[in-house]
């Protein structure tokens, strides 16, 4: 049995909600979002989000020059 | 074979090393309309996300990895994804900053993406592959 999913509506049974994923990308990151959906009425209960980040922050050494 | 000019390798992993490893490490989210980067010099409320389950200061970043280098390029990345637990934020945010509770909350860096929210869920940063070209911090 799967566990429970936490929803607007508190925890719900696993096979009550419905889980509709998408995945968008952009420079920084790639995003997977689950929405959460309750089998009795079609009410959206949420969403989870997972970001993936891809951009790191580079720090370039730099030397001078002796005058 | 010519000299060449240039911040040694080794220099730029002892001054990665002396800021990142061991230290204590936190994130914390940041609504769209903050102003955060990297001119605060440590953790702040101002502009900080709220919401259910989302206690101020963010949550703990696990650091188990020590600064690495490749060839001259410093590199460090959290070693593990960084999660807040079924928190309700309903105002767009887009930006994480990592701090050091070990130096005074010292700002490590402040980390943009695309706005987002999250309502009654579960928000997972994973990391990027700990190395010289993808690291999440790198010192080249």
């Amino acid at each position: 049995m799967s566990d429970p999913i936490f929803t607007t509506r508190g925890y719900l049974p696993a096979d009550r909600v419905e889980l509709r994923k998408s995945v968008t990308e952009d420079g920084s990151a790639r995003y997977h979002r689950t929405d959460k959906f309750d089998r009795v009425d079609g009410a959206w209960v949420g969403n989870d989000l997972h970001i993936e980040l891809k951009a790191s922050l580079p720090l370039f050494g730099e030397t001078g020059q002796f005058s | 074979m010519a000299n060449t000019q240039g911040i040694s390798g080794v220099a730029k992993q002892a001054a990665m090393s002396a800021i990142l490893d061991g230290k204590t490490l936190k994130g914390a989210l940041y609504l769209v309309s903050a102003t955060t980067g990297p001119t605060n010099t440590a953790y702040t409320a101002t502009g900080e996300v709220s919401g259910t389950n989302y206690s101020a200061g963010g949550v703990s970043v696990t650091n188990a990895n020590t600064a690495g280098l490749t060839s001259t390029t410093a590199y460090w990345t959290p070693s593990a994804s960084i999660t807040f637990t079924t928190v309700t934020l309903a105002t767009a945010f887009d930006s994480l900053m990592l701090y050091s509770t070990t130096d005074a909350n010292r700002n490590l860096g402040v980390f943009t993406f695309g706005s987002q929210t999250v309502t009654a869920g579960t928000l997972t940063l994973t990391m990027p592959t700990n190395d010289s070209s993808t690291g999440l911090v790198r010192f080249a």
